[in-house]
């Protein structure tokens, strides 16, 4: 690619398509394994160690099949981007909103 | 509608690398996150919580993390700060607590706290920018970094001088001026120096224009000048206790 190429490439993806920054949309796929997270966290009566629905680094810390083996801490974790997120943010955003921010 | 991630849970998630630049990430929960080497430049962190969140290596410039609450565990080992971004009333766990020797501060010359506000903004945003710099000299001198917590204690000085004046308080303003003059606050004492050197000259010289001693307009013009300059140190009484009269 050429540096002329690269320069008139725009920085951000296109809004309909998926990216790894905030404010990138992310699949339909991801969005529902994001989902399940959330769903399985609020199914659970006994998170264990863990100390929210994405803290996918401790999950070797406790069985998770129904044969009681210990997962593997590297294929379970969940690797998040910025999109992944700002999805969730969009999820988590009270229909009240209010502005917290300091000014 | 803006997003907001105020009730956001992320405790202990995984967020390596990840791109959060501008994100609004304000009252977060990210105890016990991964964040190592994120990209968390102009991200809104005020009043996110970051007990025990790996930060090393994260990008936070122009980020705000005021009100931000950390604990000894939250690591910020070598992440990256500059001039914008916001450190006021951070809740750091304890004076000393978090390991701050491996950001490099020389890109620090402010804070990011003060931008914004100018000498017309309230009372309670010039005193918000002198405690951000205070809190953070605290932090900085309890691990041993006097060079930057003076640095930071100066420049608080100096907008809280700004702050008297916009409390209408002159006298404090015009001494603090004063003290700005003479000695920056104690951390420019050279300018004491200077000080002293030009109040002798400024009496020599009005000794000389007066015509000296009697019988002095026989000498040349620089040992008048000399003389001067001898009887204005005898005149101040610093200069006396170094150079006793007779002796």
């Amino acid at each position: 690619m050429s540096e002329e190429q690269a320069a008139t490439e725009s920085p951000r993806p296109h809004p309909e398509s998926t990216g790894i920054h905030w404010g990138d949309s992310i699949s339909m796929e991801r969005q529902q394994e994001l989902q399940g997270y959330l769903d399985r966290w609020e199914a659970e009566s006994d998170h264990g160690e863990r100390k929210g629905p994405f803290d996918t680094q401790r999950m070797e810390e406790r069985p998770l099949t129904s044969q009681g083996v210990i997962k593997d801490r590297n294929t379970e974790r969940l690797n998040m981007t910025g999109a992944d997120v700002c999805w969730l943010a969009g999820l988590f955003a009270p229909s009240d909103y209010s502005t917290r921010t300091l000014s | 509608m803006p997003l907001s991630a105020r009730h956001l849970h992320l405790e202990g998630a995984y967020l390596g690398w990840a791109r959060l630049e501008g994100a609004d990430l304000s009252g977060v929960h990210l105890e016990d996150a991964y964040l190592g080497s994120a990209s968390l430049a102009q991200a809104n962190l005020s009043f996110a919580h970051l007990q025990g969140t790996y930060l090393g290596l994260a990008r936070l410039e122009g980020a705000d993390l005021r009100r931000a609450r950390l604990d000894s565990r939250t690591d910020l080992s070598e992440a990256t700060l500059n001039g914008k971004t916001r450190l006021g009333d951070i809740q750091w766990g304890g004076v000393g607590a978090i390991d701050l020797t491996t950001i490099k501060w020389e890109r620090v010359a402010i804070l990011g706290d003060e931008r914004g506000v100018s000498l017309r903004s309230p009372t309670s945003k010039q005193e918000e920018v002198v405690r951000a710099y205070r809190q953070m000299a605290t932090q900085l001198r309890a691990q041993g970094m006097n060079e930057v917590a003076d640095r930071f204690l100066y420049r608080s000085q100096k907008r809280q001088r700004r702050a008297l004046l916009r409390q209408g308080n002159v006298g404090a303003y015009l001494f603090s001026a004063l003290l700005a003059l003479l000695a920056g606050y104690g951390y420019r004492l050279g300018r004491i120096i200077v000080a002293y050197v030009l109040v002798v000259l400024v009496f020599a010289g009005g000794y000389l224009l007066s015509g000296g001693l009697p019988g002095s307009a026989d000498l040349s013009l620089q040992q008048q000048a000399l003389d001067a300059v001898q009887v204005s140190l005898n005149a101040d009484p610093w200069a006396r206790l170094l150079y006793p009269v007779g002796s």
